[in-house]
C-alpha cells in the first residue's frame, strides 16, 4: 500500500522520497566543543522521600568542593599518602578548583558542578578525572593505597550522610565532551569499607622508588605497562595511578622513567607508578 | 561580519509532520534570551529523561544526548567570536537547531558548526520523532542564509564521522551531484577548537552552482 501523501508544500527533493528510510541519522551533525568538565552528585533520600534537609545538601556541596581540591592536590604535586589539610593549598591552586554549582537538575536531587577552564597551573579533565578515581578507589581496594588519607576522610564525610537521611549517593563525573565516566555509588558498604581503609592507614612515609627500563607494552584499557629492566627476568608489570596511561603511548619501544611503589614477591616485580619522570629529575 | 538571517521567501524550507501528514514551513530566528527557557527547560529536560532511560534499561547513550545548545547558544566568548545560534519553529515550538559563523575556508563560506533536530524529533525508547526532514531543510536554509550575505550560497562544514558523510550528505550529494567540492582535510574552520578537534575530519564545502540547485528545490514561489 502507498503512502498516503502529504498535504502543503513539499519541497522537491521530498518528493518520492521515503520518509523514514531505515538508514537515516539522527539529525545531530557538529563536533561536540569542549565545556567546562562536570560532576554530578544525586542523592536519594531514605524511604522513598521527597525531600532533604537544607544542611544535609549544603554539606554534599562542601564535601564535593573538598574532594575537588584532594584532587587538584594529586594532580598538581603527584601523589602524597598523608595528606590532610586542605588549608595549606596554595590560593591559586584553590582557585583553579573551585566548583561552580550548575542549577540543580531533576530526578531526586541531582547536584550538577562544572570545574572553571583550564589555566596554566591545572587541567580540569585532569582534575576531574583524578576525581573519579578517588571515588572509585572506595571500592577498589588496589585503588584505595593510591589515595590520600585526607581524600579518604572526605569520602567517609560524604558516606556518613547515608546513616541518616540519604540512602544512596551516585556521583558521576563527565568529560570535556560532556560524555560521563563510570558512575561512583556510596552505599552502607561503602561506609563500612572506609572504615576499615582509615583503620588500615598508617601514617608512615612511604618510599618511591625510579625504575628506568624499555617500555614494552601498554594497555590503555586496563591502565597497565610492561617495562623490561635490565637485572630483572621477565618484565615489570606495573599500573598507572596518577597520570594518564596514553601519555606513554609515544615512548612505547623506548626507555622510560618512572616513579611509584614497587613490589618485588620472588621473581616477579610489579609497579604502580605515580609520575614519568621526565629529563635530569632529582625530586 | 554582522550576519543577517533572511526571511525564507521565496523558498519554503518545512518539515513534514509524522503523524499528520503534513508541510509546515519553518520560520528561523536567532537564539535569544528569551529562547533560553526553550532550551534549559524543555529540551534539556528531555535530554535527561532519554538519558536517564538509557541508564535504567542498560543501552547505549547516543552522543546526540551529549550537546548542550543551552550551554552553546549563550557562551559569551564564543558569541563575541561570531557564532550565530539559530533555531528552526514550526507550530510555535523549537524543531531545529543550527549555529553557524560567517566565514570559512579560502573561499569566503558560511560555516556550519552544528545541525540538529530538537530532542522531540528524535526517536528514543521513550518517544517517536515528530517530524521528518528537518536536516535538509536546515542546510538548505544555511545556503540561503549564506547568499543573502553575499557569500555565494557556499556552505562548509566538517563531517565528523564517515558514516555521517556517506549518510547524511552523500544524500544531499545525490539528489545534487556536484553538490560539494572534492572533500579536504587539514581546514580547522573558524571554530577556537577546531585546530584541535576538526582538522582530521573531512572538510566539505558546497560549490556554488550546486549550492543553488539545492536550493532551488525549495523554491516556493
Amino acid at each position: 500500500m502507498s503512502e498516503p501523501a502529504i498535504s502543503g508544500f513539499v519541497p522537491k527533493w521530498f518528493r518520492d522520497r521515503p520518509l523514514d528510510a531505515a538508514d537515516d541519522l539522527p539529525v545531530a551533525y557538529g563536533t561536540i566543543p569542549d565545556q567546562d568538565p562536570r560532576v554530578v552528585t544525586r542523592l536519594v533520600p531514605k524511604d522513598h522521600g521527597y525531600t532533604l534537609p537544607a544542611r544535609t545538601v549544603s554539606r554534599v556541596i562542601d564535601l564535593k568542593q573538598d574532594l575537588a581540591l584532594h584532587a587538584a592536590r594529586d594532580v598538581a604535586d603527584g601523589y602524597n599518602p598523608n595528606f590532610t589539610d586542605l588549608s595549606s593549598l596554595p590560593k591559586a591552586l584553590r582557585e583553579a578548583a573551585q566548583l561552580a554549582v550548575a542549577p540543580a537538575d531533576t530526578g531526586s536531587y541531582v547536584i550538577p558542578a562544572s570545574l572553571p577552564a583550564r589555566t596554566a597551573a591545572l587541567d580540569p579533565d585532569a582534575v576531574l578525572a583524578r576525581y573519579a578515581e578517588l571515588l572509585a578507589a572506595v571500592n577498589d581496594a588496589r585503588q584505595a593505597a593510591t589515595v590520600s588519607i585526607g581524600a579518604l576522610q572526605v569520602c567517609r564525610e560524604l558516606g556518613r550522610l547515608l546513616k541518616r537521611e540519604v540512602e544512596t549517593i551516585e556521583v558521576t563525573t563527565y568529560d570535556r565532551e560532556n560524555a560521563p565516566r563510570p558512575m561512583a555509588v556510596f552505599t552502607p558498604e561503602s561506609v563500612t569499607r572506609l572504615d576499615r581503609l582509615l583503620d588500615g592507614r598508617r601514617t608512615t612515609t612511604r618510599e618511591f622508588e625510579k625504575v628506568t627500563g624499555r617500555l614494552e607494552a601498554l594497555d590503555v584499557g586496563k591502565n597497565e605497562f610492561q617495562l623490561k629492566v635490565d637485572g630483572v627476568k621477565g618484565r615489570v608489570k606495573g599500573t598507572a595511578a596518577f597520570f594518564t596511561i596514553t601519555s606513554l603511548r609515544e615512548s612505547l619501544g623506548g626507555t622510560v622513567t618512572l616513579e611509584g611503589e614497587v613490589v618485588r614477591e620472588r621473581r616477579a616485580v610489579t609497579m604502580t607508578a605515580y609520575r614519568v619522570v621526565e629529563g635530569d629529575d632529582d625530586r | 561580519m554582522t550576519l543577517r538571517l533572511p526571511d525564507p521567501a521565496p523558498y519554503a524550507f518545512t518539515v513534514v509532520s509524522e503523524v499528520e501528514r503534513r508541510s509546515i514551513p519553518l520560520t528561523f530566528r536567532q537564539v535569544s534570551a528569551a529562547d533560553g527557557e526553550w532550551l534549559r527547560s524543555v529540551w534539556k529536560d528531555m535530554v535527561n529523561a532519554a538519558k536517564k532511560a538509557h541508564q535504567l534499561t542498560g543501552t547505549p547513550v547516543p552522543k546526540w544526548l551529549n550537546w548542550q545548545p543551552w550551554q552553546w547558544c549563550f557562551e559569551k566568548a564564543l558569541v563575541e567570536a561570531g557564532r550565530v545560534p539559530i533555531m528552526a519553529w514550526a507550530d510555535a515550538h523549537p524543531v531545529g537547531f543550527l549555529t553557524v559563523w560567517p566565514a570559512a575556508g579560502d573561499a569566503a563560506a558560511l560555516y556550519v558548526e552544528h545541525v540538529g533536530a530538537t530532542p522531540g524529533d528524535m526517536t528514543t525508547g521513550l518517544w517517536n520523532r515528530r517530524y521528518h526532514k528537518v536536516g535538509w531543510s536546515l542546510f538548505a536554509y544555511a545556503i540561503h542564509v549564506s547568499r543573502e550575505n553575499g557569500l555565494g550560497g557556499r556552505v562548509g562544514l566538517h563531517a565528523e564521522t564517515a558514516a555521517i558523510r556517506r549518510s547524511v550528505y552523500g544524500k544531499y550529494e545525490a539528489a545534487v551531484p556536484g553538490l560539494f567540492r572534492p572533500d579536504a582535510t587539514g581546514i580547522a574552520g573558524p571554530t577556537p577548537y577546531g585546530p584541535q578537534k576538526n582538522a582530521t575530519l573531512a572538510y566539505l564545502e558546497t560549490t556554488d552552482d550546486g549550492a543553488g540547485q539545492f536550493l532551488e528545490g525549495f523554491r516556493h514561489v
